[in-house]
């Protein structure tokens, strides 16, 4: 019951100095505003690339040979396949046991001409996986089905692009075409539907796919493994796997990290980083502001209780007690403090969504954003306001009661 | 502050109300102490009205105020009720003030900015009641000071007369024993403060104790028992006159009386 009337004599006496109130609140409300706006925006925009990763399938891990800065992510050509990998058939079979591993395809780039009689395929790439590398990539399979172990050796699905450019049409089931001059029968027609960033821009649709089996004899018998394609269960796994793998692979590879595992959630907290400090810096000057609106309750309350010291002589006479008083003054404190940072928040949605209509992203909200600023709110209005509500608590009643006497 | 000895007053059966022992209350430090009051006995049983006379500076808003709680006492017992003030912590106190006591100012002290009707409500807010109740209770005090249609009124709009009465209306509103009125008529012109003094004795003779300091002789008519105070110390006690003559009577003093224990005070100045 008590504290029902704590906050009545608060707002009562807020409502005497209506204005000197507004004033003090606007403090916070400017301090909450500029911290919700940072933190709103901010999260929009980390929120906003995270989702631009996550479409271009961050959940598949490519494993590939070197070192990382050999050849990062960007100036790795796949195509290259002069360098010798050091990617084995033993880490493709690693990886297939690797936990949380939805799918496992190894990619073996072969070199050589893909011919349909006189019609020669310009730098289509040749492609020898597993029947897993369709489900990983996503493939939309348009007719026919995807090369697998239980297919003939000479069989090839190929990349919808590629037909066109070879057959004129999309529709080549049965139809011949040569690898090194070895015939092949197209057994499907494929499209590709995403492009993972971490494929290095390989013409997925321009490809001939064969079996692993039938790469290895164009390279005499041995797997000349240039990438091992891993999907994860979901987005959040990827980064467990990874390590796993990389655990796995450093273990083969006789504790020499001569691979690279490239990941979708690596750029992702990458970009995380960067406006994580971007978030931080801000904030630390938002804060600021919210720091001069703390010490303007402070300053006023401090007014307050010179001002209403015969009023705590008369209350402390009829029988306050000293925290009945500093309760009393920290209300005030408060209550001017929450209600800054409820209007601090409308104010920071209202200049995010206008702001926001112009940039490629909307504002972040969410339930963190809302009570982090709340809770600064309440901190700041605990933090400024202790100290006159314990001064006018300790106010002797016999000299506040002489006050103006 | 030391606990002495108290002296041996009062009927064994029911503690007197107050009851002072050796108390002293002094200011400042070593070479400019003040002594307010000086090694004071004083014994206040249940509903007495006690005027408590003498001139400026004697004491007797001192003395009041430690009666109140509101003051501490620099040495000497304090007992309120048979309780022994000195034991009692902070919160305590306060809660004996919100309960037991009711303050009446010469300066009536209402909050400027507050209606009437919470002025006279607040000592109820402190005890924790709810916000209609406390308005209720106001409100039926504030009828018996026939000042009803002003509930809503803000202290600036009312009279001094109609301020002591919302003043003393707010000290009873808690249904307190102890009334304590410093001067309760010292602004207010003869009307007004013969209307106040009828209402305390009423109060007073609904069976509550009243200490009342005053520097008008006139009103002593309405108490039972005058105390002349000099330089910190009983100078005039009619209790003690009075028993020492075994003619104690509780019938307020009647003037003759009253005028002659102020003469034998100022006497003494």
């Amino acid at each position: 019951m008590m504290i029902f009337a704590h906050f009545r004599i608060a707002f009562d006496s807020l409502r005497a100095n209506l204005v000197r109130t507004a004033l003090t609140t606007l403090g916070i409300v400017i301090g909450i505003a500029a911290i919700a706006l940072v933190l709103a925006l901010g999260e929009g925009a980390r929120q906003s690339v995270s989702q631009q990763i996550g479409n271009l399938d961050g959940n598949i891990i490519i494993i590939k040979p070197g070192q990382k800065g050999y050849h990062d992510i960007s100036s790795y050509n796949p195509y290259n396949t002069a360098i010798t990998s050091t990617l084995t058939e033993r880490d493709y079979q690693s990886a297939l046991h690797a936990p949380n591993a939805a799918g496992v395809a190894p990619l073996m780039f072969i070199s050589g001409s893909v011919k349909n009689g006189p019609n020669e395929a310009n730098g289509a790439p040749i492609i020898a996986t597993s029947n897993k590398l369709a489900d990983i990539l996503k493939f939309k399979i348009i007719s026919g089905d995807f090369i697998s172990d239980a297919t003939n050796r000479d069989t090839v699905a190929i990349g919808q692009q590629l037909a066109i450019e070879l057959y004129g049409t999309d529709q080549v089931l049965g139809q011949q075409l040569t690898i090194k001059g070895r015939p092949h029968t197209v057994i499907g027609v494929v499209k590709n539907t995403k492009q993972p960033i971490n494929l290095s821009g390989v013409d997925l649709d321009h490809a001939v796919y064969t079996t692993l089996d039938n790469g290895k004899s164009f390279n005499q018998g041995i797997a000349q493994i240039q990438q091992i394609a891993v999907s994860a269960d979901n987005f959040s796994q990827v980064t467990a796997l990874s390590r796993s793998l990389d655990a796995t692979l450093f273990v083969n590879h006789d504790g020499e990290r001569d691979f690279t595992i490239l990941a979708a959630d690596s750029i992702s907290t990458s970009a995380d980083d960067f406006f994580g400090t971007i978030l931080v810096v801000t904030s630390i000057v938002a804060s600021v502001a919210i720091v001069v609106g703390g010490i303007g309750i402070m300053n006023i309350l401090l007014v307050s209780v010179t001002e209403r010291t015969r009023e705590i002589g008369i209350r402390k006479a009829v029988g306050a007690s000293n925290s009945q008083i500093m309760w009393q003054f920290l209300i005030e404190a408060l209550a001017m403090s929450l209600m800054g940072g409820v209007v601090g928040l409308l104010v920071a949605y209202a200049i995010a969504y206008v702001v926001s209509s112009s940039l490629f992203f909307t504002p972040a909200v969410n339930w963190e954003i809302i009570v982090g600023s709340m809770s600064i709110a309440l901190f700041v209005g605990i933090i400024f306001g202790i100290y006159p509500a314990i001064k006018a608590a300790r106010k002797d009643p016999i000299e506040a009661l002489r006050q103006y006497q | 502050m030391a606990r002495r000895e108290k002296p041996k007053t009062g009927s064994a059966a029911t503690p007197p109300v107050i009851e002072l022992a050796g108390l002293s209350k002094r200011y400042g430090n070593r070479d400019t102490v003040v002594t307010a009051i000086d090694n004071l006995d004083l014994t206040i049983q249940k509903g007495e009205f006690v005027a408590i006379m003498g001139p400026s500076g004697c004491g007797k808003t001192t003395l009041l105020n430690i009666l109140g709680l509101l003051d501490t006492a620099s040495e000497g017992d304090y007992a309120l009720d048979g309780r022994h003030v000195v034991e009692l912590s902070q919160r305590k106190q306060s809660k004996i003030r919100s309960r037991q006591i009711g303050f009446v100012f010469q300066s009536f002290n209402l909050i400027p900015r507050m209606s009437i009707i919470d002025n006279v409500a607040l000592p109820l807010v402190y005890r924790g009641h709810m916000r209609h109740k406390n308005l209720a209770a106001a409100s039926k005090m504030l009828k018996t000071f026939e000042l009803q249609e002003r509930e809503y009124y803000q202290p600036h709009q009312l009279s001094g007369g109609q301020l002591q009465r919302v003043a003393i209306a707010r000290a009873l509103v808690n249904n307190p024993s102890i009334i304590l009125a410093d001067e309760p008529t010292g602004n207010l012109d003869s009307k007004s403060s013969d209307l106040i003094m009828s209402e305390l004795k009423d109060i007073h003779e609904r069976g509550n104790t009243i200490v009342m300091v005053t520097h008008n002789p006139d009103l002593t008519v309405y108490a039972t028992r005058i105390i002349m105070m000099r330089d910190g110390k009983i100078a005039k006690d009619t209790a003690t006159k009075r028993a020492r003559s075994k003619s104690s009577k509780k019938r307020p003093m009647n003037s003759s009386l009253s005028r002659a224990v102020v003469k034998a005070g100022e006497s003494t100045e």
